[in-house]
Protein backbone atom coordinates (compact mmCIF):
# COMPACT_ATOMS: atom_id res chain seq x y z
CA UNK A 1 0.00 0.00 0.00
CA UNK A 2 2.69 2.55 1.11
CA UNK A 3 4.80 1.19 -2.27
CA UNK A 4 1.73 1.98 -4.43
CA UNK A 5 0.93 5.81 -2.51
CA UNK A 6 4.58 6.99 -2.60
CA UNK A 7 4.19 6.68 -6.64
CA UNK A 8 1.04 8.22 -6.60
CA UNK A 9 0.84 10.60 -9.84
CA UNK A 10 1.73 14.27 -8.83
CA UNK A 11 -1.42 15.85 -10.18
CA UNK A 12 -3.17 14.54 -7.26
CA UNK A 13 -3.93 17.11 -4.23
CA UNK A 14 -1.35 16.53 -1.22
CA UNK A 15 -3.34 15.31 1.55
CA UNK A 16 -3.72 17.43 4.72
CA UNK A 17 -1.65 16.30 7.59
CA UNK A 18 -3.80 15.15 10.40
CA UNK A 19 -4.63 17.20 12.81
CA UNK A 20 -2.37 16.19 16.23
CA UNK A 21 -4.62 14.11 18.31
CA UNK A 22 -6.48 14.66 20.55
CA UNK A 23 -7.29 18.15 18.80
CA UNK A 24 -7.41 21.36 20.35
CA UNK A 25 -10.85 21.82 21.17
CA UNK A 26 -10.64 18.72 23.34
CA UNK A 27 -10.59 18.24 26.71
CA UNK A 28 -7.47 15.98 27.74
CA UNK A 29 -9.54 15.43 30.92
CA UNK A 30 -6.36 15.55 32.90
CA UNK A 31 -5.60 12.41 32.07
CA UNK A 32 -5.37 10.89 28.20
CA UNK A 33 -8.05 10.71 25.76
CA UNK A 34 -9.46 7.38 25.14
CA UNK A 35 -11.56 6.69 21.73
CA UNK A 36 -14.32 4.54 21.55
CA UNK A 37 -15.89 3.20 18.10
CA UNK A 38 -19.40 3.35 18.42
CA UNK A 39 -20.94 2.28 14.88
CA UNK A 40 -23.80 4.83 13.93
CA UNK A 41 -22.27 7.96 15.96
CA UNK A 42 -20.83 11.03 13.43
CA UNK A 43 -19.12 12.83 16.49
CA UNK A 44 -15.66 12.47 17.11
CA UNK A 45 -12.96 14.14 14.98
CA UNK A 46 -12.90 15.91 11.97
CA UNK A 47 -9.27 15.64 10.28
CA UNK A 48 -8.41 18.54 7.97
CA UNK A 49 -10.61 18.76 4.74
CA UNK A 50 -13.32 16.72 6.19
CA UNK A 51 -11.25 13.53 5.67
CA UNK A 52 -10.44 10.70 8.29
CA UNK A 53 -14.13 11.43 9.96
CA UNK A 54 -14.29 8.75 11.85
CA UNK A 55 -17.87 7.43 13.75
CA UNK A 56 -17.44 7.19 17.33
CA UNK A 57 -17.26 8.73 20.67
CA UNK A 58 -14.66 10.51 22.71
CA UNK A 59 -14.65 10.20 26.54
CA UNK A 60 -12.79 10.73 29.12
CA UNK A 61 -11.65 7.29 30.61
CA UNK A 62 -14.12 6.89 34.21
CA UNK A 63 -12.04 6.70 37.22
CA UNK A 64 -9.33 3.99 38.03
CA UNK A 65 -9.87 3.20 34.54
CA UNK A 66 -6.64 1.61 33.46
CA UNK A 67 -4.32 3.59 31.13
CA UNK A 68 -2.80 0.49 29.73
CA UNK A 69 -6.32 -0.11 27.88
CA UNK A 70 -6.52 3.77 27.44
CA UNK A 71 -3.49 3.98 25.56
CA UNK A 72 -4.21 0.81 23.84
CA UNK A 73 -7.71 2.35 22.40
CA UNK A 74 -5.76 5.18 21.08
CA UNK A 75 -3.60 3.19 19.07
CA UNK A 76 -6.44 1.44 17.86
CA UNK A 77 -7.54 4.94 16.79
CA UNK A 78 -4.35 6.08 15.01
CA UNK A 79 -4.59 2.89 13.21
CA UNK A 80 -7.97 3.61 11.94
CA UNK A 81 -7.23 6.80 10.93
CA UNK A 82 -4.09 5.91 8.81
CA UNK A 83 -6.40 3.25 6.91
CA UNK A 84 -8.80 5.72 6.22
CA UNK A 85 -6.32 8.15 4.79
CA UNK A 86 -4.30 5.11 3.14
CA UNK A 87 -8.02 4.38 1.54
CA UNK A 88 -7.99 7.82 0.26
CA UNK A 89 -4.62 8.07 -1.54
CA UNK A 90 -5.35 5.02 -2.82
CA UNK A 91 -9.19 5.91 -4.15
CA UNK A 92 -7.54 8.66 -5.89
CA UNK A 93 -4.77 6.83 -7.33
CA UNK A 94 -7.65 4.49 -8.78
CA UNK A 95 -9.72 7.10 -9.75
CA UNK A 96 -6.53 8.66 -12.05
CA UNK A 97 -5.36 4.60 -13.13
CA UNK A 98 -9.06 4.61 -14.41
CA UNK A 99 -8.93 8.18 -16.38
CA UNK A 100 -5.45 7.25 -18.20
CA UNK A 101 -6.76 3.32 -18.93
CA UNK A 102 -9.83 5.05 -20.78
CA UNK A 103 -7.70 7.72 -22.43
CA UNK A 104 -5.04 4.58 -23.73
CA UNK A 105 -8.24 2.59 -24.45
CA UNK A 106 -9.20 5.49 -26.76
CA UNK A 107 -5.75 6.26 -28.24
CA UNK A 108 -5.72 2.40 -28.94
CA UNK A 109 -8.73 2.49 -30.92
CA UNK A 110 -7.64 5.17 -33.54
CA UNK A 111 -4.80 3.43 -33.81
CA UNK A 112 -6.27 0.65 -34.77
CA UNK A 113 -8.62 2.46 -37.13
CA UNK A 114 -5.54 4.02 -38.74
CA UNK A 115 -4.18 0.99 -39.15
CA UNK A 116 -7.19 -0.86 -40.80
CA UNK A 117 -6.96 2.14 -43.24
CA UNK A 118 -3.37 1.97 -43.78
CA UNK A 119 -3.36 -1.82 -44.44
CA UNK A 120 -6.81 -1.29 -47.23
CA UNK A 121 -4.21 0.94 -48.82
CA UNK A 122 -1.70 -0.68 -51.07
CA UNK A 123 0.98 1.10 -52.96
CA UNK A 124 3.70 -1.14 -54.67
CA UNK A 125 5.84 -1.14 -57.77
CA UNK A 126 5.53 -3.43 -60.61
CA UNK A 127 8.06 -3.14 -63.57
CA UNK A 128 6.18 -2.49 -66.92
CA UNK A 129 8.18 -4.75 -69.63
CA UNK A 130 6.04 -4.67 -72.73
CA UNK A 131 3.56 -2.88 -74.68
CA UNK A 132 2.19 -6.00 -76.77
CA UNK A 133 0.13 -6.09 -78.88
CA UNK A 134 0.57 -2.08 -79.59
CA UNK A 135 2.83 -1.22 -82.33
CA UNK A 136 5.67 0.13 -79.73
CA UNK A 137 8.32 -2.26 -77.52
CA UNK A 138 9.77 -1.14 -74.47
CA UNK A 139 13.58 -0.14 -74.54
CA UNK A 140 13.89 -0.63 -70.71
CA UNK A 141 11.23 -1.27 -68.09
CA UNK A 142 10.06 0.98 -66.37
CA UNK A 143 8.59 1.44 -62.74
CA UNK A 144 4.94 1.91 -62.29
CA UNK A 145 3.94 2.91 -58.75
CA UNK A 146 0.27 1.08 -58.01
CA UNK A 147 -1.50 2.79 -55.47
CA UNK A 148 -5.11 1.61 -54.37
CA UNK A 149 -7.38 1.12 -51.69
CA UNK A 150 -9.66 -1.49 -53.31
CA UNK A 151 -11.93 0.62 -54.82
CA UNK A 152 -9.61 2.41 -57.28
CA UNK A 153 -6.39 2.09 -58.34
CA UNK A 154 -3.60 4.47 -59.80
CA UNK A 155 -0.87 3.85 -61.70
CA UNK A 156 2.04 5.65 -62.19
CA UNK A 157 5.73 6.83 -63.92
CA UNK A 158 6.55 9.01 -61.55
CA UNK A 159 9.83 10.11 -63.29
CA UNK A 160 7.59 10.82 -66.68
CA UNK A 161 4.27 12.47 -65.03
CA UNK A 162 2.41 9.77 -66.77
CA UNK A 163 -0.22 8.17 -65.03
CA UNK A 164 -3.44 6.28 -65.13
CA UNK A 165 -6.87 5.73 -62.68
CA UNK A 166 -9.09 2.31 -63.06
CA UNK A 167 -11.17 0.58 -60.62
CA UNK A 168 -8.79 -2.87 -60.63
CA UNK A 169 -4.82 -3.20 -60.63
CA UNK A 170 -4.75 -4.91 -64.02
CA UNK A 171 -7.06 -1.88 -64.96
CA UNK A 172 -5.17 0.85 -63.89
CA UNK A 173 -2.32 -0.87 -65.57
CA UNK A 174 -4.40 -1.55 -68.79
CA UNK A 175 -5.24 2.10 -68.80
CA UNK A 176 -1.60 3.10 -68.05
CA UNK A 177 -0.12 1.91 -71.16
CA UNK A 178 -2.99 3.41 -73.08
CA UNK A 179 -1.79 6.70 -71.65
CA UNK A 180 1.67 5.99 -72.09
CA UNK A 181 1.37 5.89 -75.50
CA UNK A 182 -0.76 8.87 -76.19
CA UNK A 183 1.60 10.69 -74.58
CA UNK A 184 4.24 9.57 -76.72
CA UNK A 185 2.31 10.34 -79.65
CA UNK A 186 1.45 13.59 -78.63
CA UNK A 187 5.40 14.61 -77.67
CA UNK A 188 6.74 12.62 -80.62
CA UNK A 189 4.43 14.80 -82.83
CA UNK A 190 5.21 18.17 -81.49
CA UNK A 191 8.14 20.12 -82.10
CA UNK A 192 10.62 21.22 -79.76
CA UNK A 193 9.74 24.56 -79.81
CA UNK A 194 5.87 23.93 -78.89
CA UNK A 195 6.65 21.72 -76.14
CA UNK A 196 6.66 23.71 -72.51
CA UNK A 197 9.30 22.91 -69.58
CA UNK A 198 7.18 19.29 -68.13
CA UNK A 199 6.54 17.88 -71.54
CA UNK A 200 10.07 18.39 -72.88
CA UNK A 201 11.23 16.68 -69.86
CA UNK A 202 8.64 13.65 -70.28
CA UNK A 203 10.01 13.89 -73.95
CA UNK A 204 13.40 12.91 -73.33
CA UNK A 205 12.13 10.07 -70.29
CA UNK A 206 9.84 8.59 -72.57
CA UNK A 207 12.05 8.67 -75.79
CA UNK A 208 14.08 6.60 -73.29
CA UNK A 209 12.17 4.13 -72.27
CA UNK A 210 9.81 3.35 -75.96
CA UNK A 211 9.94 3.27 -78.89
CA UNK A 212 8.44 2.06 -82.39
CA UNK A 213 8.48 -1.34 -83.13
CA UNK A 214 9.73 -2.33 -86.25
CA UNK B 1 -7.56 5.95 -54.37
CA UNK B 2 -9.75 7.58 -52.40
CA UNK B 3 -11.73 9.29 -55.33
CA UNK B 4 -10.74 12.96 -54.45
CA UNK B 5 -10.46 13.51 -58.13
CA UNK B 6 -13.86 12.20 -59.61
CA UNK B 7 -14.51 12.82 -63.33
CA UNK B 8 -17.23 15.12 -62.32
CA UNK B 9 -13.77 17.00 -61.46
CA UNK B 10 -12.01 16.60 -63.77
CA UNK B 11 -13.93 18.09 -66.39
CA UNK B 12 -14.23 21.22 -64.42
CA UNK B 13 -10.49 20.89 -64.35
CA UNK B 14 -10.17 20.81 -68.10
CA UNK B 15 -12.60 23.69 -68.42
CA UNK B 16 -10.59 25.56 -65.78
CA UNK B 17 -7.59 25.17 -67.56
CA UNK B 18 -9.24 25.69 -71.09
CA UNK B 19 -7.72 22.39 -71.89
CA UNK B 20 -8.22 21.53 -76.07
CA UNK B 21 -9.00 17.86 -77.16
CA UNK B 22 -5.85 16.37 -78.77
CA UNK B 23 -6.52 13.63 -81.56
CA UNK B 24 -4.62 10.11 -80.33
CA UNK B 25 -5.29 6.78 -80.94
CA UNK B 26 -5.83 6.25 -77.41
CA UNK B 27 -8.76 4.18 -77.11
CA UNK B 28 -9.45 4.52 -73.39
CA UNK B 29 -8.74 8.05 -72.42
CA UNK B 30 -9.71 11.63 -73.94
CA UNK B 31 -6.88 13.45 -74.16
CA UNK B 32 -6.76 17.28 -73.63
CA UNK B 33 -3.53 19.21 -73.79
CA UNK B 34 -2.91 22.43 -71.48
CA UNK B 35 -1.71 25.38 -73.82
CA UNK B 36 0.37 28.50 -72.64
CA UNK B 37 1.62 30.90 -75.14
CA UNK B 38 1.53 28.70 -78.08
CA UNK B 39 3.56 25.86 -75.76
CA UNK B 40 2.03 22.53 -74.87
CA UNK B 41 2.75 22.59 -70.97
CA UNK B 42 0.80 19.52 -69.84
CA UNK B 43 -1.78 16.92 -71.11
CA UNK B 44 -4.06 14.80 -69.11
CA UNK B 45 -6.74 12.10 -70.09
CA UNK B 46 -10.05 11.59 -68.94
CA UNK B 47 -11.56 8.28 -68.98
CA UNK B 48 -14.19 7.53 -71.36
CA UNK B 49 -17.77 6.18 -71.13
CA UNK B 50 -16.76 5.84 -67.31
CA UNK B 51 -19.70 6.91 -64.28
CA UNK B 52 -18.77 10.95 -62.95
CA UNK B 53 -18.35 9.40 -60.21
CA UNK B 54 -15.42 7.31 -61.40
CA UNK B 55 -11.65 7.94 -59.78
CA UNK B 56 -9.29 10.36 -61.62
CA UNK B 57 -6.83 10.72 -59.26
CA UNK B 58 -4.57 10.23 -61.74
CA UNK B 59 -5.12 13.83 -63.31
CA UNK B 60 -3.12 16.15 -60.65
CA UNK B 61 -0.19 13.18 -61.09
CA UNK B 62 0.04 14.58 -64.88
CA UNK B 63 -0.59 18.24 -64.16
CA UNK B 64 2.16 18.17 -61.83
CA UNK B 65 0.33 19.65 -59.49
CA UNK B 66 -0.58 17.94 -55.28
CA UNK B 67 -4.04 16.69 -55.00
CA UNK B 68 -5.36 19.78 -52.90
CA UNK B 69 -4.29 22.26 -55.65
CA UNK B 70 -6.24 19.74 -58.33
CA UNK B 71 -9.05 19.62 -56.13
CA UNK B 72 -9.34 23.59 -55.82
CA UNK B 73 -9.15 24.06 -59.26
CA UNK B 74 -11.82 21.77 -59.68
CA UNK B 75 -13.85 23.38 -57.06
CA UNK B 76 -13.23 27.21 -58.38
CA UNK B 77 -10.82 28.32 -56.07
CA UNK B 78 -7.83 28.28 -57.72
CA UNK B 79 -7.93 29.70 -61.49
CA UNK B 80 -5.91 28.90 -64.78
CA UNK B 81 -3.69 31.54 -63.92
CA UNK B 82 -2.71 30.14 -60.30
CA UNK B 83 -2.02 26.93 -61.85
CA UNK B 84 0.23 28.51 -64.07
CA UNK B 85 1.78 30.47 -61.02
CA UNK B 86 2.20 26.83 -59.29
CA UNK B 87 4.27 25.60 -62.44
CA UNK B 88 6.12 28.87 -62.31
CA UNK B 89 4.80 29.86 -65.82
CA UNK B 90 3.88 33.15 -64.45
CA UNK B 91 5.18 35.72 -62.52
CA UNK B 92 4.49 35.04 -58.75
CA UNK B 93 2.17 37.27 -57.51
CA UNK B 94 3.81 40.10 -54.77
CA UNK B 95 3.14 39.25 -51.18
CA UNK B 96 -0.04 41.06 -49.38
CA UNK B 97 2.67 43.15 -47.40
CA UNK B 98 4.29 44.44 -50.57
CA UNK B 99 1.12 45.47 -51.74
CA UNK B 100 0.40 47.51 -48.88
CA UNK B 101 3.95 49.07 -49.18
CA UNK B 102 4.78 47.32 -45.11
CA UNK B 103 7.71 46.17 -44.90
Amino acid sequence: MDEVTSQAPEYLPPLASPQPFPPSGAQPLGQMLVFQPMPGKQTGISFGEGRGIFRGVMWSPPAGSDPFMSGMMLTVHRIVVESQLRQQRWNSTVVAMRESIRALTSEVTTLKCEIQRLHKLRTYVVPLATLTPEPFQMIQQVPVTIEGDGDDFTATFVEANVSASGETEADAIANFKDSLLSTYEVLEGASPSQLGPLPTRQWAILKSVVKRAE
Amino acid sequence: MARIITKELAIKIRDKLEGRPITTKNAVHDVYGVYHNGQLIAQFGIRRGSSKDSGHDHVQKELNVSTGFAKQLGVCTKQRDDYLRERNLLPQLPATSEVDGRP
